[in-house]
């Protein structure tokens, strides 16, 4: 992996993206970069501000 | 493979750091308030012919701009490199938040262009019942707090909804807007959405990860809705370009907005992660006071009304900021901070978050330390300097093309109210320096 601090940036943020790999860090390896969406997905915490952030669109698009 | 649970019981924060943890957020809570309040005066240019999209539009702009230098100023990029390995799942709560701080702010600025600032301010501000709710609910904020605690909280919180009644009542009946129930719903639904914007906070900072690391990535959600809207919005690449074309001596304005939003945004995340959404958001809310402040004594707003108007506003005001100090004034115990330590346990198994990492940012100590990785050089990069400068010379630009808006201003009150907000900022900084290092 480049040694560049915006390189070592961009692979933390790959690693939410891609299984493992060459340059991935591994500072997670208990939880696969899968397995950390499976958990993102089925966590309440990420739905229920996404529903409100479409409400709330639905709204600003009501009323503009 | 099974991530063994942290343990973050044992042993515990000691109740002297705790206590000034708490202090610090305290103060935070209140310096946030000063400068959230004085951020939405800007927004005041509305009223002179630019679309509420285009002024959010360069906001965030300047927020962005601020969002990546000041941490670069303040603690260097190399620390946030050090969060994002430590909890990168994290990037996905932060962009979900800036989303939903870019729609509440496009909807006040429809706000305050139909009901003005001073009664738009504290009907947005019911978000902190909204913040209570969800902390007790997902975050086990103020669970086995005890019935005074509790009765303080809940006592305070319909202090702040009366108070918010009085001054839509007051809205309703008195304002000249063409829309007022309009601008009643767009206050309102802002509210809910930044209300539920702390979920992400607070999931960030129970988890150990810093503000300044957080606000990076939160930036990039507001600032791609921001753009995604005022293009659909604003009728296309071509039409928002001649907006801005025309806003051009006012951007300097729009984008300080921004900046000083950024610096009471910062001391709103230190207070959600000292004393939690529950108390923090009530404290930060204390920007309705200073959002009257800056429009009544600024902006002349409510000038020649009734007098029992002002009573009016100034009473609910008043009743609301009652209501956010007993709010502040309902320590954290021992057992209710356990209950966060569970909270924050559960986060780290779930997503396998290092517990030396979750229990040194839970206390403000130092993260790398506690992980038993080699402490991030502290100081800056050519890279956190390429930011700042370039930050920097993006507003110095600006301020050569703006022009002051032609406005009535009461100059001696805007100075006064300029030197409180410094005032604030020393000692909230001092304060954070002292206790965490910005850690």
């Amino acid at each position: 992996m480049l040694d560049l601090p915006g390189a070592k940036l961009c692979s933390h943020v790959m690693a939410l993206t891609q299984k493992g790999g060459p340059g991935v860090p591994d500072h997670n390896s208990v939880h696969p970069s899968s397995a950390i969406w499976t958990q993102i997905l089925t966590d309440v915490h990420f739905w229920v501000p996404l529903i409100v952030l479409a409400a709330g669109l639905a709204v600003l698009h009501w009323i503009r | 493979m099974e991530f063994s649970a942290p343990n973050l019981s044992s042993p515990s924060i000691e109740s002297a750091r705790l206590r000034k943890l708490q202090l610090v957020g305290v103060l935070c809570g209140f310096g946030a308030g000063a400068w959230l309040g004085a951020a939405e005066a800007p927004t005041k240019l509305v009223k002179l012919g630019i679309s509420p999209l285009v002024v959010s539009l360069l906001m965030v702009a300047g927020v962005f701009l601020a969002r990546w230098s000041l941490p670069a100023l303040i603690r260097g990029t190399g620390q946030m490199r050090a969060d994002i390995q430590q909890a990168p799942h994290l990037i996905v709560w932060g962009i979900l938040a800036g989303c939903l701080w870019a729609v509440a702010n496009t909807l006040t600025i429809f706000a305050i262009r139909d009901i003005g600032l001073s009664i738009a301010f504290p009907l947005w501000n019911v978000n902190s019942l909204l913040g209570i709710f969800w902390g007790y609910l997902l975050f086990n904020e103020l669970r086995d707090a005890g019935r005074i605690r509790w009765l303080t909280v809940l006592g305070g919180a319909l202090l702040m909804f009366a108070g918010a009644t009085i001054l839509a009542v007051a809205s309703s009946a008195q304002s000249p807007a063409e829309h007022p129930m309009r601008g009643i719903l767009a206050a309102l639904a802002a509210g809910v959405l930044w209300g539920t914007m702390y979920v992400p906070y607070r999931k960030a900072y129970l988890t150990g990860m810093n503000p300044m690391s957080f606000i990076a990535f939160f930036t990039i959600g507001e600032l791609g809705m921001m753009a995604t809207l005022a293009l659909a919005y604003g009728g296309g690449p071509v039409a928002l370009w001649g907006q801005l074309a025309e806003a051009k001596e006012v951007l300097f304005w729009l984008m300080l907005g921004g900046f000083v939003w950024v610096i009471g945004d910062l001391f709103q995340q230190y207070a959600a992660k000292y004393i939690g959404i529950s108390r923090g958001i009530p404290l930060s809310n204390t920007n309705q006071l200073w959002g009257l402040l800056w429009g009544i004594l600024v902006f002349g707003e409510l000038h020649g009304r009734s007098a029992s108007l002002y009573a009016q506003v100034i009473g609910g005001s008043l009743l609301m900021a009652a209501g956010a100090g007993a709010i502040a004034l309902s320590r954290v115990t021992g057992n209710e901070h356990a209950r966060w330590k569970q909270a924050a346990e559960r986060e780290g198994r779930r997503y396998g978050v290092d517990p030396g990492y979750v229990k040194a940012g839970l206390s403000g100590n130092d993260v790398q330390n506690a992980v038993g990785q080699p402490a991030v050089r502290s100081g800056r990069s050519w890279l956190d300097w390429l930011l700042v400068i370039a930050a920097t010379a993006i507003f110095f630009t600006l301020a050569a093309l703006a022009r002051a808006p032609s406005m009535a201003l009461n100059w001696p009150a805007l100075v006064t109210l300029s030197i409180a907000m410094l005032i604030f900022l020393f000692a909230c900084g001092l304060a954070l320096w002292r206790v965490t290092h910005f850690n």
